[in-house]
């Protein structure tokens, strides 16, 4: 898209901007009521100037809008001299100040109780939007030829991205290590006092913290039952049904992979009757023998560990069949014909092709594992007596049930990212000694 | 493209001038409210209609934007609103406990000049519109009425099926116990695994009678401790309840929302649970339906204290405390239509028509002196206006008194007391180091 084609664009976003005058912008008025208002309220100098500030807005607006149609479309110029493009930055001045004058006086210094309705936003947004997409027009090059107008062209279309990711992962990732290194307790909304920073003060109050050794324990056997259990009995359903081992490859794929796409929350109560001591569970063993008697399990989190090997094993299946069929069939076929066993196939062709997915899986496997909440939440909710607590779980109660502790909680959050790291660390490590390398 | 600009301008203009004077008619004040409410409980969907549609009717220039929760998300939601100091305009609360944090934090107006404005103040018992009895000082949310935390459903069936009777004393309670595990019942039924049951519905009540009616009182005020030996007989007999097979650990393993349906389904001779649990069994006036039918809770089920404790100092105690209710956002301004509009909707919800369907419905107990038509209610709410009528000595219930983590820290414990994995005097010990770290 070239400069012309993006300022166009940024024109139609102004064009969305002036919706707000045909739509409710205060309570029930849209623009054009307002301004009437403001001008015959009589009401003062104020009222009057917020009046015309209206009008003025929209003006500008459509000026702008019209100003650049005529001059890119009709007058079919390619980009603007000097004073067209000064005469476009008046108007888009113009238009920002008009409307910022306008809600702030209306809000702040007018006795109006009124509420901002949905054509606020769209005047508020539409304009931001229109000064972005402007903007953005603005630092790119006539063409690329250059070396620094390339690199400049990069950085534009990368930037929002950046910002993005430094707004939603990098900063609270980091603002989190930091707030556990804190006191902090809501801040000055809720008079918490002054932040004290109290260095590793959290980390020392999580490590003697019995439930934080129950939560780890939890996530471990999580991990264990995800990559050991898992991944294994993905790979070896997807073997046995892309070999054409068992005929009905599709109805049993669909009903493996049924689980993924099921509610969690739906799994999770359905699984809780299930197993509960008056549930589908216990009758069936009763059927089976009359004496069975439902007793309060000491590992409660087995269930727990069925139902995650249930629910997600279809996804790995999914991985590991795409994978397997990309595997040229005739390296296969070679193998076999020379006199290679279905084992020695697996083991000489199929692993090392697929070392990297394996590798992949265990890190999709680990990440999920160590971030899961949900199904443990509606099933058990940590219970009984905190016993099928995971470390998701244990970082959620502290945030948020009780007295919330936002430093412990971040602090926690902060030990499940480098368990992460470490155990990724791991993976990665044997994947380098014992995988596939290239030739 | 000239004419294409002209045409959207001019259909701009038009659709500007359909809205310009805004609508007159639909110039409602919109409040939003947070409510606590159990979709799956009977006469729930009937009252979305009698008593919030019913209200919108009586006063079409007021709209509802109603958030509706139960049980923890509710409270993890309330936690996320008091987290950003803009609490709806009207929420559910309790008069401290689960909502401490919004009395801590001021988010809930005073209503007593509410009240007294409109004359209505006198109508309420004594009881509930006793400022010091909500955690905030004042009266922060009008009780339905004052509610009872434990009760002892029985079913006489049962227990006749045994040949049993209603034990008054707990050794004949204990005596019971494997007869009716001869003939496939459980003894007492209690959802043990909800993170806040124990602690409000049995272990208030059993603290009382080894502390006396000032426990709560003593330990705030520094003069008695968690450790004391008051306190610790409570918790050893929470221990002998389980050691003697009173309580099973299935109750660890029963969710509040399947433990009505085990008792109705008699699988258990007792209940545990509090008087708002009435309103589960009563019949859905919109299916015509009981969990136990009137003639049912007429003949087989009563509703009692708990038996006759060895070693307790006072007798046939019970624990309560001040009911739940509406309050109002502080944030809303003074003598503004939003401000107004909210306490409508709280005199509504308070008010003579309501605690009337509350009554009918089993929910609550009126807090108005007069009003009140007893007339047509279920046999099982009018033995539980004979229970109250009976009640001699009322002693607080732990999550009304103690705040923040104490609660939870208890309720954990008391579960893990009844898997045999602490002792009474770890309980003792970690419920002291809460409190001395929550003051």
């Amino acid at each position: 898209m070239n400069k012309k084609n993006i300022i166009l664009v940024s024109k139609a976003c102004l064009l969305l901007s002036m919706l707000g005058f045909c739509i409710p912008v205060f309570d029930e008025a849209n623009g054009f009521a307002a301004l009437i208002y403001f001008l015959g309220a009589g009401e003062g100098a104020l009222y009057v100037s917020i009046g015309i500030a209206l009008i003025l807005c929209f003006l500008a607006m459509a000026a702008s809008i019209l100003f650049s149609s005529l001059y890119f479309i009709r007058g079919k110029k390619e980009n603007h001299t000097p004073v067209t493009a000064a005469l476009d930055w008046a108007l888009m001045a113009l238009v920002l100040v008009t409307m910022l004058f306008s809600f702030i006086a209306v809000k702040k210094f007018t006795e109006e109780d009124v509420e901002f309705a949905s054509g606020f936003y769209f005047m508020v947004y539409g304009m931001a939007a229109h000064i972005i997409v402007y903007l953005y027009s603005t630092l790119l090059g006539e063409n690329l030829s250059t070396k620094s107008e390339e690199k400049r062209a990069y950085w534009m279309l990368s930037l929002p991205a950046i910002i993005f990711y430094f707004g939603v992962m990098t900063f609270p990732s980091i603002f989190s290590v930091v707030l556990s290194l804190t006191n902090y307790s809501g801040g000055s909304l809720f008079e918490a006092g002054a932040l004290k920073f109290v260095g590793l003060k959290n980390y020392m109050k999580v490590f003697a913290d019995q439930y934080f050794y129950i939560s780890l324990k939890n996530n471990f056997w999580i991990v264990l039952v995800s990559v050991f259990g898992q991944l294994p009995l993905g790979f070896f359903l997807a073997y046995v049904l892309t070999r054409g081992l068992v005929k009905g490859r599709d109805f049993f794929q669909t009903m493996i992979y049924l689980p993924c796409v099921i509610s969690t929350v739906v799994i999770g109560i359905l699984f809780q009757t299930f197993f509960s001591s008056h549930g589908a569970w216990t009758e069936i063993m009763k059927w089976i023998n009359p004496s069975y008697e439902w007793t309060m399990n000491s590992q409660p989190m087995i269930p727990v560990l069925f139902v995650i090997l249930w629910m997600y094993t279809g996804t790995y299946l999914i991985i590991f069949m795409a994978n397997l069929q990309k595997i040229d069939p005739q390296i296969m076929e070679a193998a076999t014909i020379d006199g290679a066993s279905e084992w020695q196939v697996l083991w000489h062709i199929i692993f090392p092709e697929l070392s990297g997915v394996f590798v992949i899986s265990a890190i999709l496997a680990i990440s999920g594992s160590l971030k899961s909440f949900d199904l443990i939440y509606v099933m058990t909710g940590g219970g009984p007596a905190k016993q099928t607590y995971v470390l998701s779980l244990y970082m959620f109660d502290k945030a948020f049930r009780g007295a919330s502790d936002y430093p412990m909680a971040n602090t926690i959050s902060t030990i499940m990212v480098v368990i992460s790291l470490v155990l990724i660390g791991i993976v990665k490590t044997l994947e380098k000694k014992f995988g596939a390398k290239e030739e | 493209m000239k004419k294409m600009v002209v045409a959207v301008m001019v259909a701009a203009a038009v659709l500007g001038s359909v809205y310009a004077l805004g609508d007159k008619k639909s110039k409602q004040t919109v409040i939003t409210v947070l409510d606590y409410q159990d979709a799956t409980a009977p006469n729930s969907f009937e009252d979305n209609k009698l008593i919030w549609e019913a209200f919108e009717a009586a006063h079409p220039d007021i709209k509802i934007e109603r958030e509706v929760l139960f049980n923890e998300p509710f409270h993890q939601k309330t936690a996320a609103y008091a987290a950003s100091g803009k609490m709806p305009d009207v929420f559910y609360m309790w008069p401290a406990g689960r909502s401490s944090a919004i009395h801590e934090k001021k988010l809930a107006k005073d209503l007593t000049p509410f009240m007294k404005k409109d004359g209505i103040y006198n109508d309420y018992s004594k009881a509930c519109v006793d400022p010091a009895a909500q955690a905030s000082g004042y009266v922060a949310e009008i009780p339905f009425g004052l509610t009872v935390s434990h009760m002892l459903y029985v079913n006489k069936a049962v227990l006749e099926d045994c040949g049993l009777s209603i034990p008054k004393t707990y050794d004949e309670l204990k005596a019971q116990v494997p007869v009716l595990k001869a003939k496939g019942y459980e003894t007492i039924l209690m959802a043990n695994m909800d993170d806040w049951v124990m602690q409000s519905c049995l272990f208030s009540a059993v603290a009382g009678r080894f502390g006396g009616a000032d426990w709560a009182d003593k330990i705030k005020a520094g003069k008695a401790k968690f450790t004391d030996k008051a306190f610790l007989d409570a918790v050893k007999f929470i221990k002998t309840l389980y050691d003697d097979g009173v309580l099973s650990q299935k109750t660890l393993a029963t969710s509040y929302g399947d433990v009505v349906g085990q008792f109705a389904s008699k699988k258990g001779a007792y209940l545990i649970d509090g008087d708002w649990r009435v309103g589960a069994f009563l019949t859905d006036t919109s299916t015509g339906k009981a969990l136990i039918s009137p003639a049912d809770q007429k003949k087989n089920i009563e509703l009692i204290n708990f038996p006759e404790i060895p070693g307790e100092k006072i007798h046939g105690s019970n624990s309560s405390t001040l009911g739940v209710g509406y309050g109002m956002s502080s944030k809303l301004k003074k003598g503004s239509k939003e401000e107004k509009a909210a306490w409508e909707l709280i005199k509504w919800l308070s008010g003579p028509y309501v605690q009337q369907r509350r009554l009918d419905t089993g929910a609550s107990f009126p807090s108005l002196n007069s009003g009140i038509k007893y007339d047509n209610i279920e046999p099982l709410s009018q033995k539980r206006a004979a229970f109250y009528t009976a009640q001699t000595i009322s002693t607080p219930v732990f999550d009304s008194v103690f705040e923040g983590d104490v609660p939870s820290v208890l309720n954990a414990d008391l579960q893990a007391l009844g898997l045999g994995k602490i002792t009474p005097e770890q309980v003792c010990k970690d419920v002291q180091a809460a409190w001395d770290s929550s003051k």
